[in-house]
């Protein structure tokens, strides 16, 4: 991640009047109608294969949901390979992983940031199994904890054709929106995404299209 | 009830054929296609430009024709064919090159000598094309003369008469002059192969492109298009008091 990509993490705080941001936001408001206008939502932000630009829109996502007053929440989710906590210079742990393993508290796991209403979860220690971890009760309890305090739980996630996280993380949460990277993600790839998510059960609330 | 709604149904999906004219979208596609792959299409360009401007800039022999037009006034059409035909007949060429003395081969010449008849009739132009501006005229009517003996000695065929004698000019010109028509040529070839092989790799290219895309290939909805970075976002010059600073990155 160099200054420019995480810049580009942060266009809907810094730049709240760029076309990217303003775009930010009519996602925001897709998703909660697609999302059928719960109060409460949870969602995986993932793509067909890595690089597609995942981290930057879940970042840009759960701002722009801060900014219309939610209380945030957003995880690291790619425990294999966490990134969160560079892009926001924070520790990368402890975070969720020790959080599953429940080496720790809910609370230890969560960081504020410098932006209102905005927490993250970082992917934590690298721990053998932290991805099945994922989809276990310890998760079902994660999940319940932050619905408590938080109306908006989004998950950056690995990619779908990677891991299987994607999948068994969506099961738990509303729904996933398929970051797709313009005349970069192959359709072969991308239907063989959808298919897999398909396959999962898993509600697709949408896909954000990634020109950036 | 039904009945209507399947009506209703029909309709709808007839609709989109009937209302979006195919061409307007093609253009568009095309236009993108285009802009999409400039650089290829640019380069082929510029590469057959090159490629044509340096054959154009090379010396080329400067050649020069000269003719005769003679009248033949055979019998029947295919007499007066047989009696063009004569005219570049190695019998005819290799006497030429001995009694004119020219260094030329017979297979050369016959090259260079070219036999049309003006509108179908029989008034016969011969024309002679030589880097030697004095040798042509010679050449030409070596030829008409040696012919003419030819035919009337093998073919009993007397009625040959000269109408215009092959004359040097004064002040030749060359009939290829130095001109750029490789290099425009280049250009147009460029501009033809970068267009097919932008559609060649756009065709072979399977990326997901446009929100359309997404839902007709995907079948998934659009939730929206997330723009390029605008320079003047990434590097705006009036840094916000809230700008999210980050300190420095622990680990990697």
């Amino acid at each position: 991640m160099d200054s420019r990509a995480i810049y580009s993490c942060f266009i809907v705080h810094n730049s709240p009047t760029a076309a990217a941001a303003e775009q930010y936001r009519r996602i925001r408001n897709n998703i909660r109608i697609a999302a059928g206008k719960k109060e409460q939502i949870s969602l995986v932000i993932t793509s067909p294969s890595p690089g597609e630009g995942k981290t930057t829109s879940a970042v840009n996502l759960a701002v722009s949901f801060a900014q219309r007053g939610d209380k945030v929440l957003l995880v690291d989710a790619n425990v294999r390979n966490p990134i969160l906590g560079q892009v926001f210079s924070i520790k990368q742990w402890p975070g969720l992983a020790d959080g599953l393993a429940s080496n720790i508290d809910f609370e230890e796991s969560v960081y504020l940031t410098d932006i209102e209403r905005l927490s993250i979860v970082p992917g934590g220690s690298h721990l053998p199994g932290a991805a099945d971890l994922l989809d276990s009760q310890a998760m079902s309890e994660f999940l319940d904890r932050a619905r408590k305090e938080y109306t908006v739980i989004l998950f950056d996630c690995s990619a779908v054709l990677e891991t299987p996280d994607a999948i068994a993380l969506a099961g738990r949460c509303d729904g996933v929106v398929l970051v797709v990277s313009s005349g970069k993600t192959q359709q072969k790839k991308a239907l063989e995404a959808k298919r897999l998510l398909d396959f999962g059960k898993v509600r697709i609330l949408g896909s954000l299209l990634n020109r950036g | 009830m039904g009945e209507h709604v399947e009506d209703e149904n029909e309709v709808y999906e007839k609709a989109p054929s009937s209302r979006v004219p195919v061409k307007e979208i093609n253009l568009k596609e095309w236009a993108a296609v285009i802009r999409r792959r400039l650089w290829i299409i640019l380069l082929t360009t510029v590469l057959l430009a090159v490629l044509g401007g340096l054959y154009s800039s090379q010396p080329e022999v400067p050649l020069y024709s000269s003719s005769a037009r003679i009248m033949i006034p055979a019998a029947t059409p295919e007499q007066l064919s047989t009696i063009k035909v004569f005219i570049r007949e190695p019998v005819v060429l290799e006497r030429v090159i001995q009694e004119s003395g020219i260094r030329r081969s017979a297979g050369g010449l016959r090259n260079q000598i070219s036999v049309g008849s003006v509108d179908n009739s029989i008034i016969t132009i011969i024309s002679v094309v030589d880097p030697d501006p004095a040798v042509a005229p010679q050449i030409v009517n070596a030829v008409v003369r040696v012919f003419t003996e030819e035919v009337s000695k093998r073919m009993g065929f007397n009625g040959i008469s000269v109408l215009t004698e092959a004359v040097e000019s004064p002040n030749p010109a060359p009939i290829n002059p130095p001109s750029n028509r490789a290099l425009i040529a280049g250009i147009i070839a460029g501009l033809v192969i970068g267009l097919g092989l932008a559609l060649l790799l756009e065709s072979l290219d399977d990326t997901l492109r446009s929100e359309r895309d997404l839902e007709r290939i995907l079948g998934v909805d659009s939730l929206g298009v997330v723009p390029k970075l605008q320079r003047k976002d990434s590097f705006g010059n009036s840094r916000r008091k809230n700008e999210y600073v980050r300190g420095e990155a622990i680990g990697s």
